[in-house]
């Protein structure tokens, strides 16, 4: 069942193209890596999936509605309930502890704290990262703080993981860790994972991959393949 | 919606240079304020002040007649006490030379009868015969004090200027403040059957003074609409003889130029509320781009621009609230200054008065506080507008540039 269909997307900055008419779909509950070359606009398709952007032209389909016709506050509702996004700076807000940070976007979209806080508990312990949570990020050490990352994105169940170079800031042995763990974690969440990456290593990992060259899918390299069916997700 | 706001707050003004940042723009928009405040406290002390002071020469209201000196008959005053008037006194007032050693000033004489005059002005002015009671700007000036011998100079009424002036010895009994530097200068009461009997005018008297009726302390001083009916009403019933003013009638012109300033400085002022606001617009404009990755991962977890734009508005409301009440502050502390510091002591000569004191009521905070918001949410909302017009994803790009 597709849960991501990317349709005739196109998005210009300037006179750039940084996608050009890309067409691709995304099956739910499946894990895939976005690779290429710096500029080749593989941050910008996964940007533009997990709304933060709007495209030029073209369609996103998630779940059936296309997000392109949401207006500000539904789509803030979409990144917020059905989006969970790791950068790969750990984006961790260096005011509030580790705890607070991942519940944050429990807070921002009004959900019940307790039952989250739960959850970012059991993650947490399930990670190995409960002594950090009452800690700040700078307290922490990189693969922690990644850890703490891969909590928060996961706090409210989101069908969609989007990775931003989730291990350009780790060391190669780390790095598989974090890869195998967040592809763990999808399968647990029954959520389509898509990690963007130049990583050749974390890239040969996945199953599908989509290489992109110059905002278009590059011809033969598309290595994607249905991935097994999985039965719905509980809501 | 609050916990957002907490973590918000928090981020963005977390580290030291953002907090000393906030502390400046803070304390900027407080002394801003405090300093439009302080300059209509000061107008309104003046004019409250000045009041204060001339009711306590004069009582509400005054009258004269227009042939000098008289005798209020029984009808008229039987038809005033009819108001509602309890407090009423005659007073002869003259106008004479003090003469204190080898000094002399020209003064203004009130022969008063103690009693009913301390009762309408609620100051303690009991004259004995053959003493005075003097204003502390005269006995600072003739280096008087209590005891010393003075010589009144008088002119014999106001018809009978025909023979030499009248020389008195008095004894100082008191001396007493006013609250307005020339009528310190320049009242001497003496009691008013001595003055009577100097100036050989029998029971007539020149002046009538008397208060509202039943009235608190100090409401006259709010309501010059119910002096002004009171007025009307003495006018019907003494008839054209007679003149009735109120009791700021002789200051009157200060008193409503003083108004007028107060309202044109309030508006000059504005000036420099708009300008601490512009130091709050490049704190936000700061914050925005120091804090931008932040801002754009709670723009990507979910927090829409008109969250983030409610996060801004509710950010700068707050410094809004906590620069009014440190203005208050500033407040008291310009008025403790007033009070107390030698410096800002006016010089008598050219004020009416020898020292102000600040007179706020909540309709000035009011139109204070709410004008300083009115800027604020205006140039604020301009800015944030401007601000959200780029992308969610422009703090992410300068991170990565």
């Amino acid at each position: 069942m597709t849960m991501v269909s990317v349709k005739n997307l196109t998005k210009k900055y300037g006179d750039q193209f940084a996608l050009k008419n890309l067409s691709l779909d995304l099956e739910e509950a499946g894990q895939y890596a976005i690779v290429g070359a710096s500029g080749s606009g593989k941050s910008t398709l996964l940007y533009l999936i997990g709304g933060l952007d709007r495209p030029d032209s073209g369609e996103i389909i998630v779940g059936g509605k296309s997000i392109g016709k949401l207006n500000d506050e539904s789509l803030s509702v979409y990144r917020n309930k059905y989006v969970g996004f790791i950068f790969q700076f750990h984006f961790l807000l260096p005011s509030i502890n580790c705890l607070k940070n991942t519940l944050l976007p429990a807070e921002i979209g009004g959900h019940n704290i307790s039952e989250v806080t739960k959850r970012v508990e059991g993650l947490s312990e399930h990670l190995g990262i409960s002594h950090c949570l009452s800690k700040f990020p700078y307290q922490l050490s990189g693969g922690e703080q990644q850890r703490v990352n891969i909590v928060r994105a996961l706090s409210l169940k989101p069908r969609l993981l989007l990775c931003d170079e989730p291990t350009g800031n780790l060391d190669s042995e780390n790095s598989a860790k974090v890869t195998k763990l967040l592809k763990d974690l999808s399968k647990e969440f029954s959520a389509t994972l898509a990690v963007v990456t130049h990583d050749p290593t974390v890239a040969k990992s996945f199953t599908n991959r989509f290489v992109l060259k110059d905002g278009e899918l590059a011809e033969g390299r598309f290595y994607a393949s249905a991935a097994p069916p999985l039965p719905p997700r509980e809501s | 919606m609050l916990k957002v706001f907490s973590s918000f707050s928090k981020t963005l003004i977390w580290d030291r240079s953002s907090l000393k940042f906030a502390i400046g723009v803070w304390l900027g928009l407080s002394f801003s304020i405090g300093v439009i405040l302080s300059t209509i406290g000061l107008m309104d002390g003046f004019v409250s002040s000045m009041r204060q002071g001339l009711r306590q020469s004069s009582g509400d209201v005054f009258f004269y007649s227009r042939s000098g000196f008289f005798k209020l008959n029984e009808r008229n005053e039987q038809l005033i006490r009819e108001l509602g008037v309890t407090e009423m006194t005659g007073i002869i007032e003259s106008q004479a030379f003090i003469v204190a050693g080898a000094s002399s000033k020209g003064i203004s004489v009130k022969g008063v009868d103690g009693k009913e005059f301390s009762k309408l002005t609620t100051k303690e002015i009991y004259p004995e015969p053959g003493k005075v009671i003097i204003g502390d700007e005269l006995a600072k000036v003739l280096r008087l004090s209590i005891g010393d011998d003075i010589v009144l100079v008088l002119a014999k009424g106001n018809k009978e200027m025909d023979g030499l002036p009248l020389l008195n010895r008095f004894k100082v009994q008191g001396i007493i403040d006013h609250g307005i530097h020339q009528k310190d200068l320049r009242l001497v009461y003496v009691d008013i059957h001595d003055l009577s009997k100097l100036l050989d005018v029998s029971d007539r008297v020149n002046v009538y003074a008397l208060n509202l009726p039943k009235l608190s302390e100090g409401e006259p001083l709010k309501r010059p609409e119910k002096i002004n009916n009171l007025r009307y009403n003495l006018e019907e019933i003494l008839g054209i003889d007679f003149r009735v003013k109120p009791y700021w009638y002789d200051y009157h012109s200060l008193l409503e130029a003083v108004q007028i300033e107060k309202v044109t400085i309030g508006i000059i002022l504005q000036i420099i509320v708009v300008i601490s606001i512009f130091n709050v617009l490049s704190f936000v404009t700061y914050l925005n781009e120091k804090r931008s990755r932040e801002i754009f991962l709670f723009q990507a977890l979910g927090m829409s621009a008109a969250k983030l734009r409610k996060s801004w508005m509710l950010l700068v409301f707050n410094l809004w609230v906590a620069s009014c009440l440190f203005s208050v502050f500033f407040v008291y502390l310009f008025d403790y200054l007033l009070g107390n510091l030698s410096i800002l002591n006016l010089p008598g000569d050219v004020y009416y008065l020898g020292r102000l004191k600040l007179n706020l009521d909540i309709w000035d905070y009011g139109v204070v506080f709410t004008s300083a918001l009115a800027w604020l949410v205006l140039i604020v909302a301009i800015a944030l507008y401007r601000m959200n017009k780029s992308s969610i994803l422009s703090g992410l790009r300068k991170e990565f540039s």
